[in-house]
């Protein structure tokens, strides 16, 4: 520790092994359940291990970068700087405790799916219901006023616009879009009542089963192809 | 809000397809005349559902996503991948443009039992079932089978032949699956487009004899 040149790398070595540890905690816990829970005892372990160097100038609070929640649950009061240290001295002991297993989720590159960097239900604004009965197969087209304010809509209502300038089933915009059925679903009651889009007839429109004649229609339909 | 349909252009030039049917001048105000109708294809994982879907298909078949979080609970076994919070459930269709004014689509069922919870939403107003079959393994479509009947919904029974092969007979099979005689048991091949044309014809028919049955009983 004396000699400059061999400082620094002798410096990164516990913080590293501390990134290390933060992440095997996280990842090698067995059950999503009882997180909370077990989130007390692995803090106490943590700070009982061996493997666990404290930084010199904090001997109780871990570095706060890459395991910003353990700073509040250990010791809130003594959080340097950071978000969490502040919730910690602010609001005082486990009330934030709750909020906190949300928050640590989105931290590993855990989000696969498809296109939008968005999540999903960002966009309907946490709803998870629509206003307007819409099948998977429910055909949807964008009106004429729909095309006229196009410019006008907001971003989401426009990518939706746009794809349905040709009539489309609600399980395509969701596919194309590549958000969740759901998703699809809520954005466009919200479109149909706007009277952005029209939504069509499906088969069962009527009553619960499609009808005689529309099935007349689809097997000659078939024979045709 | 009267003015949008006369402030729309005559023959303006933003005429999509679907509104250039001979209809002489446009409308004033949406008139929604495209009709769809769902056919569920349905079957063990690997059996072909999603070849059969794209042999007809007029697009290559899309997937569509139905991001699962509570349902999953106590189904998936998620202590390898504990960051894991959803599961994805995914669901293969296809489009068939039966007519100016008619599309068919026609949906995969996702394979898992646990994704049981979206069944309802695909069978609701659908015209029926295709049960698609690997006589190689016949137990993996009673689940379907036994969903299918539970809710009334008209199936018929293809035998997918793998590798061209048709082992065992239509009556064999159905003596093996008991199903009941008036289920049509069909020889298909998923990869063939006038096979599964075939196929979905049957289906059709079998349903409206169906329904006009029921019709008498009422």
């Amino acid at each position: 520790m004396t000699s400059g040149p061999d400082d620094a790398p002798r410096q990164q070595e516990p913080t590293f092994a501390d990134v290390m540890n933060g992440f095997s905690l996280d990842s090698g816990r067995p059950r999503k359940r009882r997180r909370w829970g077990r989130r007390r005892d692995e803090d106490a372990e943590r700070q009982e291990a061996p493997q666990a160097p404290p930084p010199p100038a904090y001997p109780t609070t871990p570095p706060p970068g890459p395991v910003p929640n353990e700073v509040a649950y250990s010791q809130g009061s003594q959080g340097p700087q950071g978000d969490a240290g502040f919730a910690g001295s602010g609001y005082g002991g486990y009330q934030t405790g709750p909020i906190e297993p949300i928050r640590d989720e989105p931290l590993p590159p855990a989000v696969p799916t498809g296109a939008s960097a968005v999540r999903p239900y960002a966009w309907t604004r946490g709803r998870t219901k629509s206003g307007f009965d819409l099948a998977i197969e429910t055909l949807v087209s964008t009106s004429p006023q729909g095309r006229e304010q196009l410019a006008m809509l907001q971003m989401e209502h426009r990518s939706v616009a746009d794809l349905c300038d040709q009539p489309r089933s609600v399980a395509e915009v969701a596919a194309l879009l590549s958000i969740p059925l759901g998703v699809a679903r809520v954005l466009l009651g919200d479109m149909a009542g706007l009277g952005v889009v029209t939504v069509h007839q499906t088969a069962s429109s009527t009553g619960n089963e499609p009808d005689l004649a529309l099935m007349e229609r689809v097997l000659s339909g078939l024979r045709r192809l | 809000m009267d003015s949008v349909g006369s402030s729309y252009p005559v023959g303006g030039p933003p005429v999509t397809p679907a509104m250039s049917r001979p209809s002489p001048a446009p409308r004033p105000g949406p008139t929604p005349t495209t009709i769809s109708a769902k056919i569920v294809v349905a079957g063990g994982f690997g059996v072909g559902k999603t070849t059969f879907v794209g042999s007809v298909s007029e697009i290559d078949p899309l997937t569509t996503e139905a991001v699962m979080t509570e349902a999953s609970a106590g189904h998936d076994d998620l202590s390898a991948t504990p960051n894991k919070q959803t599961t994805t459930v995914a669901m293969d269709f296809g489009r068939v443009s039966l007519d100016s004014d008619l599309i068919l689509y026609l949906f995969g069922t996702p394979g898992q039992h646990r994704f049981w919870f979206m069944w309802d939403d695909l069978v609701r107003g659908a015209i029926g079932a295709v049960v698609l079959v690997d006589t190689r393994r016949l137990a993996d479509c009673f689940s379907a089978i036994d969903f299918f009947e539970d809710r009334g919904l008209p199936y018929v029974v293809g035998l997918n032949a793998f590798d061209g092969q048709q082992p065992h007979r239509v009556e064999d099979v159905r003596e093996a699956m008991s199903i009941d005689p008036s289920i049509p048991i069909v020889m298909c091949d998923a990869r063939n487009r006038e096979s599964t044309k075939q196929t979905l014809i049957a289906l059709v028919q079998h349903a409206m004899a169906a329904r006009m049955a029921a019709g008498a009983r009422r």
